[in-house]
């Protein structure tokens, strides 16, 4: 199922981006390949939890799978929401590489759990960042595309392209600080106190921060949007030097976190 | 000086004052300096930050006086500067910029470099933060009146996050944690603080049982490798070791013909014996795609019994990894003088008794399933109702933030 699944889901993706570039007129049709990914990702998934027996929240690569699940499916919701497509190419985009990387690189798979992630609040804690992730990638890639579009055309940024990745910070922050918080709480029950700086934690602290005062600047510099977009890329590269970087640094061997990594 | 905007002008000025900022983003960057500045001499000359309830007290000084100078001189540039957005976002900024020190630089190596056991007990740092508190609660006395829904909003984010670090600060300095080393039927109510000086606790703890669970072992393919230096490369199966069990690892077949889950070795044979000191063993057949064929016992071995694997080929063999924990957790018996009562602490699931709570922390990791002893870590912590408190804040502000961002008009 799971090897049926994650091509279905990358060729949906894809298939949309090629629907919603070149149907511009028709983005329904772009809608039924998007969801058709979702829905396959989504059933990848379901397959891999039962598989291991456990919550598939664990390792990098597991996040990954979550991540590039998530991500068109915020696209589709806040496309219908505020029925605008303007990121519906980006995220099926994401998705879709997301997927592939995952592919390109498969986890062992792990059923071990640990006793301090046998938790009610492992699943909301980690699905709440994913959204939060996927909300604030979003923005980022969004505001890339705005700043690029503008160096090469020669023109200035347009209200839109900085008002949609300001929207998905809107709905991204209070989930990343939902996340954060939910981490605190956990991190008290399991480990006797809620926050240690532990490099995870620190570098979580620092995205949330990045964000804060992308928040701040944008208050004061709605009118400059090179400043407050290239804000908003700095924002996501924190983060996922959070999600992905730290353990490639030579702090990761003082945290606890390393169950994100992949089984060895 | 910047330029001043409108918009700047508005972040603290509830009642539509829009008399642009004296004190702007160059003020509030060049007083950050002057704090860092600040910090770095006191650090030289004082070294890190007394972790001490009177140098909680002087610096929650700070902030308080803040509320108090904004509540009295609300519309002075001094009191709009501790309210605006350009001392927000430098405080922020320098606070987060000390913090990456301590995200990328380990512990040892800041010590070795800076002479302070971390970045957190740093002077530059807890001033940074003093000043970003100093800002949180001046806006926070500047919006709490008129108290309509605008300024409800910005009160439980930025109080519950001033709220939250306040917690924090009691808690950096009044959170006492040790640790019981339990031993079954010993009753003690000794603990062992951080520097190794013992302490009497107010209740005594018996260790009636200590109980290690893990999972099922499983398979994996491993390369050999005579050179203890080098990195044993694994491919494990992910599959839980039962009779029968036919799991591919490498293209190679693994097939479980036999499986004893408590097993010690004595000579050359694997016999049943459920002690805490056995070890899972499995005789398995593995058959490469090429129909070559190997059997033999694999055990991840324990203190009884020795590490066994099958070797397939001169660089290879099955093994079985080492098994993985999957709970732990110890019955014990509290005499808090009053009453004695039985209880369960495992991980995720602490004991609360009176003001402290009691962690299951770790074990005889050697030793395992059969470690003689437990060990519970007492927590007692007054910042934590402080720090509860500001998260629901906090949690509620997200919630209206959440609502906020998915309404279709711009918030």
């Amino acid at each position: 199922m799971m090897a049926i699944a994650a091509p279905v889901a990358i060729g949906g993706w894809l298939l949309a981006s090629g629907a919603y570039a070149f149907g511009r007129k028709k983005p329904w049709i772009g809608d039924v390949f998007a969801m058709l990914g979702v829905l396959a990702a989504a059933l990848f998934l379901a397959t891999l939890w039962t598989q291991l027996g456990r919550p598939p929240l664990r390792t990098l690569g597991e996040t990954r799978w979550w991540y590039a699940t998530l991500v068109p499916t915020l696209g589709l919701l806040i496309g219908w929401r505020f029925q605008t497509r303007a990121m519906a190419i980006p995220a099926c985009l994401m998705g879709a590489m997301f997927a592939w990387i995952n592919l390109a690189n498969p986890d062992h798979l792990d059923k071990t759990l640990m006793p301090a992630l046998q938790s009610p609040w492992f699943v909301p804690h980690v699905v709440v960042y994913m959204l939060a992730y996927s909300a604030l990638g979003l923005s980022s890639i969004l505001g890339i595309w705005a700043l690029g579009k503008s160096v090469i055309t020669k023109q200035p940024i347009s209200q839109e392209d900085t008002d949609v990745p300001h929207r998905m910070v809107l709905i991204g922050f209070p989930l990343l600080t939902c996340g954060l918080l939910f981490g605190a709480i956990w991190a008290k029950q399991a480990w006797g106190h809620y926050w240690a700086w532990d490099p995870k934690e620190t570098w979580a602290l620092l995205t949330w921060g990045a964000y804060l005062i992308y928040l701040h600047i944008r208050l004061k510099n709605v009118m400059k949007p090179k400043v407050t977009l290239g804000i908003l890329t700095l924002g996501f590269a924190v983060l996922m030097a959070c999600w992905f970087g730290i353990n490639l640094m030579p702090i990761s061997g003082d945290s606890v976190h390393t169950y994100t990594r992949t089984a060895d | 000086m910047h330029p001043v905007t409108a918009a700047e002008s508005i972040e603290s000025e509830p009642q539509g004052n829009l008399t642009p900022l004296r004190l702007g983003a160059s003020y509030a960057w060049g007083v950050m300096g002057l704090v860092v500045l600040a910090g770095l001499v006191l650090h030289f000359m004082a070294g890190p930050v007394p972790a001490r309830a009177e140098a909680f007290y002087v610096l929650a000084a700070a902030p308080l006086l803040a509320v108090i100078y904004v509540l009295f001189q609300r519309n002075s540039d001094l009191a709009r500067f501790f309210c605006s957005i350009p001392l927000a976002v430098a405080s922020t900024t320098v606070t987060l910029a000390m913090a990456l020190v301590g995200g990328l630089f380990p512990l040892a190596a800041i010590e070795a470099s800076l002479g302070v056991p971390s970045v957190w007990a740093s002077w530059p740092f807890v001033l940074s933060a003093l000043v970003l508190a100093v800002n949180l609660s001046a806006s926070s006395a500047r919006r709490a009146w008129p108290l309509n829904a605008l300024n409800l909003r910005f009160l439980l984010s930025h109080l519950g996050l001033l709220v939250v670090v306040v917690g924090g600060g009691i808690s950096a300095v009044k959170i006492d944690r040790v640790n019981m080393v339990l031993f079954e039927n010993r009753p003690t109510n000794i603990a062992i603080q951080r520097d190794g000086s013992e302490v009497m606790m107010p209740f005594a703890a018996t260790l009636k049982d200590f109980k290690l669970e893990y999972f099922p072992p499983t398979l994996g393919i491993a390369m050999i490798a005579d050179d203890p230096e080098v990195d044993i490369e694994l491919s494990p199966s992910p599959d839980f070791i039962e009779e029968g069990l036919v799991t591919v690892v490498d293209d190679w077949t693994l097939e479980v013909l036999e499986y004893k889950p408590q097993a010690v070795l004595t000579g050359e044979i694997w016999r049943d014996i459920p002690w805490d000191t056995s070890a899972p063993a499995a005789r398995v057949r593995a058959t490469s795609a090429g129909g070559e064929s190997h059997e033999g016992w694999v055990s991840c071995g324990s203190l009884d019994s020795p590490t066994t694997y099958l070797a397939i080929d001169p660089d290879h063999a099955v093994v079985m990894p080492i098994l993985r924990a999957k709970k732990y957790e110890s019955r014990v018996v509290i005499d808090t003088g009053d009453a004695q009562q039985e209880h369960l602490i495992h991980v995720n699931s602490p004991l609360s008794i009176g003001n402290a709570q009691l962690y299951q922390l770790s074990y005889n990791e050697e030793q395992g399933a059969a470690s003689e002893y437990s060990v519970i870590e007492v927590v007692t912590d007054p910042g934590v109702p402080i720090v509860y408190f500001g998260i629901g804040m906090l949690l509620l502000s997200v919630l209206w933030g959440l609502w906020a961002g998915l309404e279709k008009k711009n918030s």
